[in-house]
């Protein structure tokens, strides 16, 4: 498999009158096709600097240093136009709150139908097909009516499904979560972890998925890294992380979660407590 | 806090504009050449000279006496309206605020219905009503605008009366007026900085347009809004009266607006828009 | 909610005119130039008013008249009824606001629009010093400065009276110009806020371009609740005219309105403050219907 992204010394300043805080700061890593990266850490710790940074979603306010190298291209020196092109096509992303992701103003398939005109060349029945048959893909009934409906009619859930839908119909080479479960109850998060899943393996894009959950991530990723205050703490392979990793940050994130975990376990087996091992 | 303030350049500009403005207003004998009320019909629309600097109006007084005279009608007239309208809308807040229950409901309904007519409207109506008189304009003001800081005091007070500083005050004791004084106060004080200060301006633009209308201040008092009434009726053949006291208003209105706004981003920056 | 509140308007108006210290009979005789004013006179022309029947009654005669639009007689001039001073006087006016509204749309959505997106730029910074200085201005001030400038200087437009367009193009801009400064700030501060919005950056993560962004999602939004503003303040518009119809001379029912406060003439003050008002609740209540109806969160879900 060859490397689809490679990013070497990243590293995000805010610029203002005063000031300057170093947001991000010299983050590394590789992702290969098909890969899953999994990016941990607490709010602030910079996770979604990183990505905004690599997607061009940052305005002048903030310095950008390093490089990441998608395709034999850098990324950070692409003007905005081109980076455009690239965004929502080949590389998409999905985000936190799909509630207020969505224009109030403008029914579901107003908003899908001009993602698809803007990239693809379709007519008004193609796009409509295309967009049922996204809804259909993620399982959401009465794909229909739902393109008739208002951002606020539909539930959070629906509107998460509706954006990684959209996110998968443009056939993306890689695909960046941030958080996407965060803001989702226990059970319809499970059912979104299963589509990624699926995405992974069904369709072999490549993901770097962001959370501060630390189930969601062993379930999904590959290689992880753990940050901290714009630092990586830690990086490597899952399992090697989740068992062995000596760094105290990382060690303290593991330790609490399994405590809740095995807490949990053992009000469910009624007092008999079961080693957690990780990634089950 | 006032620090913060000192140290904004255009703040201490418009602060030290306001107090030169009043002290020459205060002590305008010193400041003014000539007596503004003085007239000389052979000495009309004189020239600039270093006896009238700004020339001399239609009866031939001298304009810039007149305007250094007129900073006293304007400035106090408006400081008047203001510490009235300020006072009594804070002190109805306050109750609204903080008593909640009845109080508040009746203060409201008050403060909606004064809301939902035109403030210029209901001004020339109590004018009307009361007579063309510079007491009656002050008065009207205050009567009418006292319900738009009443609703935003009310809005800030209801904001801290949950704060568990003030519950705990109650907890140990103290009595309501205690509290309404040592502590409500301060909170809502810098928002009550911010507003008096716009209100000054939007107060000065008020008065001199009453009289302007000639239903405030009554000639031969010099007023800024007077005397532009005056050089209507003369603007070809002398522009300088027109053009004067219009640019004296502009500047001190502004110097307020500009102090408010200072004042505003000093006290809380998230606020800081334009 | 707007009927319990026109009702109270029209019975404080009530109340207002009949706080007035002085004796409306005897006024009505000194403006009527009766040389010599008799007890037996007053009486006369109390009944001829109807001031002697008990308070709540002439409220109830007062209002049943308001509904046929029957205010009365003017006090200085009883040939002349109240409706038929106000309905000579109004369409001026009402020409006057709908051209300043004509140019306060016109001016201020564009340049609102671009000092949002050209935010901090050369224009920008122009625009909110002019801006500034125009707050401060008295709109009188600016008016008669735009008379000397444009109609005695440069003597492109007439300077005064009423008729057709060309003498309506300088008083309605007067008065447009204090609310052009308070829409562009209006317009460009709800533009920014939206564009911090989620639904920008998810916009912006799907490719869209930028300019579509601008039209289709922001400006749309910020439309939304600056049209409403905007069609709150109508009212304002008319009764804000009083000072610039009185600059340039224009023949509307500003310029009646200061008359009779001057005159004292009480029933044409008394209608004018009740129109007003009524136009006001009116005005707000067709705008808060209008603003139910466009935004698709407040109208009941159908799911």
């Amino acid at each position: 498999m060859k490397t689809l992204l490679e990013v070497k010394n990243l590293s995000v300043e805010a610029k203002s009158k005063k000031s300057s805080t170093k947001l991000v700061d010299n983050i590394s890593f590789s992702l290969k096709e098909g890969e899953c990266l999994g990016i941990l850490g607490e709010s602030g710790s910079g996770k979604s600097m990183t990505c905004k940074a690599i997607m061009g979603l940052l305005d002048k306010n903030f310095q950008i240093e390093g490089s990441a190298i998608y395709e034999n291209n850098d990324l950070l020196k692409k003007n905005s136009e081109d980076m455009r092109k690239l965004r929502g096509k080949e590389i998409a992303m999905v985000l936190q709150n799909p509630m207020t992701c969505f224009d109030p103003l403008y029914p579901i398939g107003y908003q899908m139908a001009e993602t698809f005109a803007e990239h693809l060349d379709l007519n008004q029945e193609e796009i409509k097909k295309k967009s049922i048959e996204i809804l259909e893909l993620m399982q959401l009934k009465n794909a229909e009516d739902i393109l008739h409906k208002y951002p606020h009619q539909l539930s959070g859930g629906m509107l998460q499904r509706i954006m990684i839908g959209l996110a998968l119909a443009m056939e993306p080479k890689l695909l960046i979560a941030d958080e996407p479960t965060t803001a989702i109850d226990a059970v319809t998060q499970y059912e979104i972890m299963k589509e990624f899943i699926k995405i992974k393996e069904k369709y072999k894009v490549a993901i770097i998925f962001i959370s501060h959950d630390l189930s969601v991530i062993s379930k999904i990723a590959d290689n992880v890294i753990v940050m901290s205050n714009g630092k990586a703490v830690a990086q490597g392979d899952k399992n090697y992380i989740f068992s062995s990793e000596k760094e105290e940050y990382t060690k303290m994130l593991i330790e609490k979660k399994m405590a809740v975990m095995n807490r949990y376990k053992e009000i469910l087996h009624n007092g008999r407590r079961k080693v957690y091992a990780a990634g089950s | 806090m006032f620090k913060k303030l000192l140290k904004n350049k255009t703040a201490v500009f418009c602060m030290a504009l306001i107090l030169l403005l009043s002290i020459m207003g205060i002590f305008a004998p010193l400041f003014a050449p000539n007596d503004p009320y003085e007239n000389d019909i052979m000495n009309k629309f004189a020239s600039y000279s270093l006896q009238y600097p700004l020339g001399t109006d239609q009866l031939g007084r001298c304009v810039f006496s007149r305007m250094i005279y007129g900073i006293r009608p304007t400035l106090f007239l408006s400081l008047v309206t203001m510490l009235g309208t300020i006072g009594l809308g804070t002190l109805m807040g306050l109750l609204a605020g903080y008593f909640k229950g009845t109080t508040d409901e009746i203060i409201m309904r008050i403060v909606d219905m004064m809301l939902s007519f035109p403030s210029q409207i209901m001004i020339l109506a109590v004018v009307a009503l009361l007579g063309v008189d510079i007491r009656n304009v002050i008065i009207a003001n205050i009567f009418i605008k006292w319900a738009w800081y009443a609703r935003m005091i009310r809005t800030n007070v209801v904001k801290y009366t949950d704060k568990n500083f003030v519950l705990f005050s109650r907890c140990i004791g103290s009595g309501e007026r205690f509290i309404l004084i040592r502590h409500m106060i301060p909170c809502i004080a810098s928002e009550m900085a911010v507003l008096a200060t716009l209100d000054i301006g939007w107060a000065v633009l008020n008065i001199s347009t009453l009289s302007f209308l000639g239903l405030g201040v009554q000639a031969p008092v010099p007023e800024w809004g007077a005397m532009l009434n005056e050089a209507k009726n003369v603007m070809t053949t002398n522009p300088i009266q027109m053009i004067a006291p219009g640019i004296a208003v502009v500047i001190l209105v502004a110097s307020f607006n500009l102090l408010g706004d200072c004042l505003r981003d000093a006290f809380d920056p998230k606020e800081a828009q334009i | 909610m707007s009927i319990p509140l026109l009702l109270c308007i029209s019975f404080v108006c009530f109340v207002f005119i009949n706080l007035i210290p002085s004796d409306p009979a005897e006024v009505a005789l000194r403006v009527r130039q009766t040389p010599i004013i008799t007890e037996e006179a007053i009486m006369q022309v109390r009944e001829e008013l109807g001031l002697n029947d008990p308070f709540l009654l002439r409220y109830i005669k007062w209002f049943i008249q308001c509904l046929k639009l029957d205010f009365g007689v003017s006090y200085t001039n009883p040939a002349r009824t109240v409706l038929g001073e106000i309905g000579r006087c109004l369409p001026a006016t009402l020409k006057l606001a709908g051209m300043s509204l004509l140019f306060v749309v016109t001016l201020s959505l564009p340049i609102g629009f671009f000092c949002a997106v050209y935010k901090d730029s050369l224009f920008d910074r122009i625009t909110r010093g002019i801006i500034f200085m125009t707050t401060a201005m008295p709109a009188y001030w600016i008016g008669l400065l735009l008379i000397w400038l444009i109609s005695i200087k440069l003597d492109l437009l007439p300077t005064s009276g009423g008729g057709g367009l060309k003498y309506l193009i300088l008083p309605s801009f007067t008065v447009s110009l204090t609310y052009i400064s308070t829409y562009i700030r209006l317009i460009r501060n709800n533009m920014l806020e939206n564009m911090k919005e989620d639904y920008v950056l998810y916009a912006n993560v799907r490719g869209l371009k930028q300019k579509d962004i601008l039209r289709k999602h922001i400006l749309k939004n910020s439309l939304h609740t600056c049209i409403v503003a905007i069609g709150m303040s109508i009212p304002q518009l008319i009764a804000g005219t009083i000072v610039v119809e009185n600059v340039f001379a224009w023949p509307g029912i500003g310029k009646l309105c200061i008359a009779s406060i001057f005159n004292r003439d009480y029933p044409v003050i008394q209608a004018y403050v009740l129109m007003v008002g009524t136009l006001f609740v009116v005005f707000n209540l067709i705008f808060d219907i209008i603003q139910y109806v466009s935004d698709p969160r407040l109208r009941k879900e159908v799911c």
